[in-house]
C-alpha cells in the first residue's frame, strides 16, 4: 500500500501555525510554571507570541500562493489584515494586564484564549473555502462566548455570554444551511470553483437554463450569519447587552476584531465567488448598511451609559465599514482596510480610557463619571476627547479620513443615496460624541472617580492617541500598503 | 423504485421535523431530550437512504449514544429543570413570529423576486465520499486543514468549558466595591463593640 503525502505548502499557513502553536504552548506554560498570583507573566508571553506571529508574516510578504487544495491563500490583503489583527490583540492584552486582577477575574487562560481568537481572525483573512470560513467563525465565536462570560462573579457577564451563545448558535445554523444550499447548486464549497460555475452558467444562459436560485438563497442565509457577527441591523439586537456585560477589554477586542475578521471573510466571498451575481446581493447589503448606520447612530443618542453608547456607536461604524465592501471596487477595499485600522486604534483607545476609570467591582460607565474629568485628569480627558472626535469623524483625525475614503469609494460606485445617509448619520453622531467632551471639560465633577493609571495602560492610550493623529495627518503611511493589498486581491 | 424512495424520504423527513417540533413544544425538558433522540435517529435513517452506511452508524453511535446521554445527565444534574412548570416567555408569540418573518423577508425577498424556481437536479459526482475509506482519505488529504482546525476548535471549547464551569472560588472571589467594603467594616466594628 502506498502512502502519498498530500501536496501542501506549509509556508502558506505559517502565521497560523505560529499563533496557534504559541497559544497551545502558553496554555501548558501557564498551567505548570506560572504562579497563581502572577498571571501577568502569561500576558507578556502572549505578547511575545503575537510578535513572533508578526515576524512570521515578514518572509511571506509579496507572496501570492494558495495551498491545502486551494483552501487557504496567502496574499498582501491577508498579511495587511494580520498586522491590524496583531495590533488589536496586543492592545487588548496590554489593557487587560491590570484590569483582570483589579476586577478579581485573573485567570491564566485569558491570554491563550485571546491568542486563539486572533488565530481565528488570521484564518478568516486567509481562507477561500466555505467550510474553512465556517470553522474560523465558529472558533472565533466559541472563544468569544467564553471570554464574554469571563467576569464570572458579575451576573451581567454571565447573562451576556448566555445571550451571545444562544443567538450565535442560531447564526451558525443559518451559516451551515446556507453552505448546504450553495453546495446543492454548485456541488462545491470552494470560492474559486463557485465563480467558475457562475461564469459558466452566465455564458450558457438562455431562457431554458434557470438562474442560480439555490445559490442565491444560500448566499442570503450566509449573509444573515455574517450580519449577526458584524452586528448589522436588524441582526444587532444582542450588541448593547453583550458589549455592556462582557469584561471591558473583551468588549474592545470584540468591537473591532470580530467585525474586521468577519468582513474580511465576507469580502473574500463576494469578490472571489459572487462578482457575477452582484445585482442580487449589492442592493441587499446596501440596505443593511443604511439601516445599520441609521439605527446605530440614532440608538446611541439615547444612551447615558458610555459603554452602551460605544456599543451602539460600534453598530453604526459597522455600517460605514460595510460601505467599503458594497462599493465593490479597489478603492472600496482600500477604504475598508484604512477604516478598520483607524477605527480599531480609536475604539481600543476609548475603551482603554473607560478601563482606567473603572474601579474594582464597580463600573464607572455613566456619563456623570466623565463630568469634570478635564479638571482632574487633563491628559486623560484630552486623549478621550481625541478618540471621540476621531469616532465622530472630525478632521484631522484618522477617523475623519476613514469616513472620507469609504464615502468616496461608495460615491464612485454610484451609491450616492448611501453616502447621503452616511453623512446625515455622521452629523447625528457628532451630538453624542461631543456630549462626552462637553461633560469632561465644562461640567463640575459629580462624584469622585479615582483613575487607575498604570504605566502600561498610560502608554497604550498615548500610543493609540498618537497613532490616531499620525494617520490623520499622514494617511500615506498606510494607504500605500492598502493599495498593494488590493492589487493582490484582484479587486 | 424511485417512487418508493420518495415515499420513504417523505416519511423520514416527517419524523425528523415532527420530532424537532416536539423538542420545543413539550414542557418537560426530559421529554424534549427524548424527542431529540428520535430526531437524531431520523437523520441516521436519511444517511442510510443516501447509501452512506458509515455516516449512519456514526450518527447513531455519537448523537444517539453519547450526546443524548450527556444531555440527559446534564438535565438531571441541574436543579429544578426536570419539573414541567417553567416561566412563560411566549405570551405574544404571534407578534414575535410576525416580526421575525418580516425580518427574514427583508433578506430573502430581494434575492428571490424574479428568480426562476424550476431547480434541475444536477448529476452527482462519480466519487462518493460517504464510506469509511473515502472519508478517511479525504480527511488526510483534501480536507486536511479543516480537520486540524476542527481539532483546535474542540480544544478551545474544552478549555473554555473548564474556565467557565470549573470555578476555583478561592481565586475568583467576589470583589466588593469600596462602599460595600466600608459598610462591611463598619458592621464588623459594631459587632466588635457589642461583644
Amino acid at each position: 500500500m502506498n502512502i502519498a503525502f498530500p501536496d501542501i505548502n506549509m509556508l502558506v499557513i505559517l502565521p497560523l501555525i505560529v499563533i496557534f502553536g504559541s497559544a497551545l504552548a502558553l496554555l501548558l506554560i501557564d498551567l505548570f510554571f506560572i504562579p497563581a498570583g502572577n498571571k501577568k507573566i502569561t500576558g507578556y508571553l502572549a505578547l511575545a507570541g503575537l510578535l513572533f506571529t508578526g515576524l512570521a508574516g515578514v518572509p511571506l510578504w509579496g507572496m501570492e500562493e494558495s495551498s491545502f487544495s486551494g483552501m487557504v491563500v496567502v496574499d498582501t490583503f491577508a498579511l495587511t489584515l494580520n498586522v491590524i489583527f496583531i495590533i488589536i490583540a496586543a492592545i487588548t492584552i496590554i489593557i487587560s494586564l491590570d484590569y483582570l486582577p483589579r476586577q478579581g477575574i485573573e485567570q491564566g487562560e485569558f491570554y491563550p484564549l485571546i491568542l486563539f481568537a486572533t488565530g481565528s481572525f488570521v484564518l478568516l483573512a486567509q481562507s477561500t473555502n466555505l467550510i474553512l470560513i465556517f470553522l474560523g467563525i465558529e472558533l472565533l465565536s466559541i472563544t468569544l462566548y467564553v471570554l464574554t462570560g469571563f467576569a464570572y462573579p458579575r451576573l451581567s457577564s454571565e447573562e451576556a455570554a448566555m445571550k451571545y451563545l444562544l443567538l450565535g448558535a442560531f447564526a451558525a445554523g443559518f451559516f451551515v444551511y446556507g453552505i448546504a444550499l450553495i453546495y446543492g447548486e454548485t456541488m462545491t464549497v470552494d470560492l474559486n470553483q463557485i465563480r467558475l460555475y457562475l461564469t459558466e452558467l452566465e455564458s450558457s444562459s438562455t431562457a431554458a437554463v434557470p438562474g442560480p436560485t439555490l445559490l442565491l438563497i444560500g448566499g442570503a442565509l450566509v449573509l444573515i450569519a455574517f450580519s449577526f457577527k458584524i452586528a448589522l441591523v436588524p441582526f444587532h439586537m444582542w450588541t448593547p447587552d453583550v458589549y455592556e456585560g462582557a469584561p471591558t477589554p473583551v468588549t474592545a477586542f470584540m468591537s473591532v476584531g470580530t467585525k474586521g475578521a468577519a468582513l474580511a471573510a465576507l469580502i473574500r466571498i463576494v469578490t472571489i465567488a459572487l462578482p457575477t451575481v452582484q445585482d442580487a446581493w449589492v442592493p441587499v447589503l446596501a440596505v443593511l448598511a443604511a439601516a445599520t448606520m441609521i439605527v446605530g447612530n440614532v440608538g446611541a443618542v439615547a444612551q447615558t451609559n458610555v459603554k452602551r453608547m460605544l456599543a451602539y456607536s460600534s453598530v453604526g461604524h459597522a455600517g460605514y465599514i460595510v460601505l467599503g465592501v458594497v462599493a465593490m471596487s479597489a478603492h472600496g477595499i482600500e477604504a475598508f482596510l484604512f477604516y478598520l485600522l483607524a477605527y480599531s486604534l480609536t475604539n481600543l483607545g476609548a475603551f482603554a480610557v473607560i478601563i482606567v476609570l473603572e474601579q474594582r467591582g464597580e463600573s464607572a460607565w455613566s456619563l456623570d463619571d466623565f463630568s469634570g474629568l478635564g479638571q482632574r485628569q487633563p491628559m486623560l480627558a484630552v486623549a478621550m476627547a481625541l478618540f471621540m472626535l476621531s469616532l465622530a469623524g472630525v478632521p484631522p483625525t484618522a477617523g475623519y479620513l476613514g469616513k472620507f475614503f469609504v464615502f468616496a469609494a461608495a460615491w464612485e460606485s454610484g451609491l450616492g443615496w448611501l453616502v447621503l445617509i452616511g453623512v446625515i448619520t455622521s452629523a447625528i453622531a457628532i451630538f453624542f460624541y461631543l456630549r462626552i467632551i462637553v461633560r469632561m471639560f465644562m461640567h463640575e465633577p459629580v462624584r469622585d472617580v479615582q483613575p487607575a493609571l498604570h504605566r502600561s495602560i498610560t502608554w497604550t492610550i498615548a500610543v493609540a492617541a498618537g497613532a490616531v493623529l499620525l494617520f490623520g495627518f499622514m494617511p500615506n503611511l498606510f494607504i500605500d500598503l492598502a493599495q498593494r493589498s488590493v492589487i493582490a486581491l484582484g479587486g | 423504485m424511485e417512487l418508493l424512495i420518495q415515499i420513504i424520504f417523505v416519511l423520514i423527513s416527517t419524523l425528523i421535523l415532527g420530532a424537532a417540533v416536539m423538542v420545543v413544544r413539550t414542557r418537560n425538558v426530559i421529554h424534549s431530550a427524548l424527542w431529540l433522540i428520535a430526531s437524531f435517529f431520523g437523520i441516521g435513517a436519511l444517511y442510510l437512504l443516501l447509501e452512506a452506511e458509515f455516516l449512519a452508524i456514526a450518527q447513531v453511535l455519537i448523537y444517539v449514544g453519547a450526546i443524548s446521554v450527556l444531555i440527559l445527565f446534564a438535565i438531571m444534574l441541574t436543579h429544578n429543570v426536570t419539573s414541567g412548570e417553567g416561566h412563560k416567555f411566549y405570551q405574544r408569540w404571534w407578534l414575535a413570529l410576525l416580526v421575525s418573518l418580516m425580518l427574514f423577508a427583508v433578506i430573502l425577498v430581494p434575492t428571490l423576486v424574479g428568480q426562476d424556481w424550476t431547480i434541475t437536479a444536477r448529476p452527482s459526482e462519480e466519487s462518493a465520499i460517504a464510506g469509511a475509506v473515502e472519508m478517511g482519505t479525504a480527511f488526510m488529504r483534501e480536507y486536511l486543514l479543516p480537520f486540524e482546525i476542527a481539532a483546535v476548535l474542540l480544544l478551545v471549547a474544552l478549555t473554555g468549558a473548564i474556565v467557565i464551569a470549573y470555578e476555583e472560588r478561592a481565586q475568583r472571589r467576589r470583589i466588593l466595591t469600596l462602599a460595600q467594603e466600608l459598610a462591611l467594616r463598619k458592621q464588623q466594628q459594631q459587632n466588635h463593640a457589642e461583644e
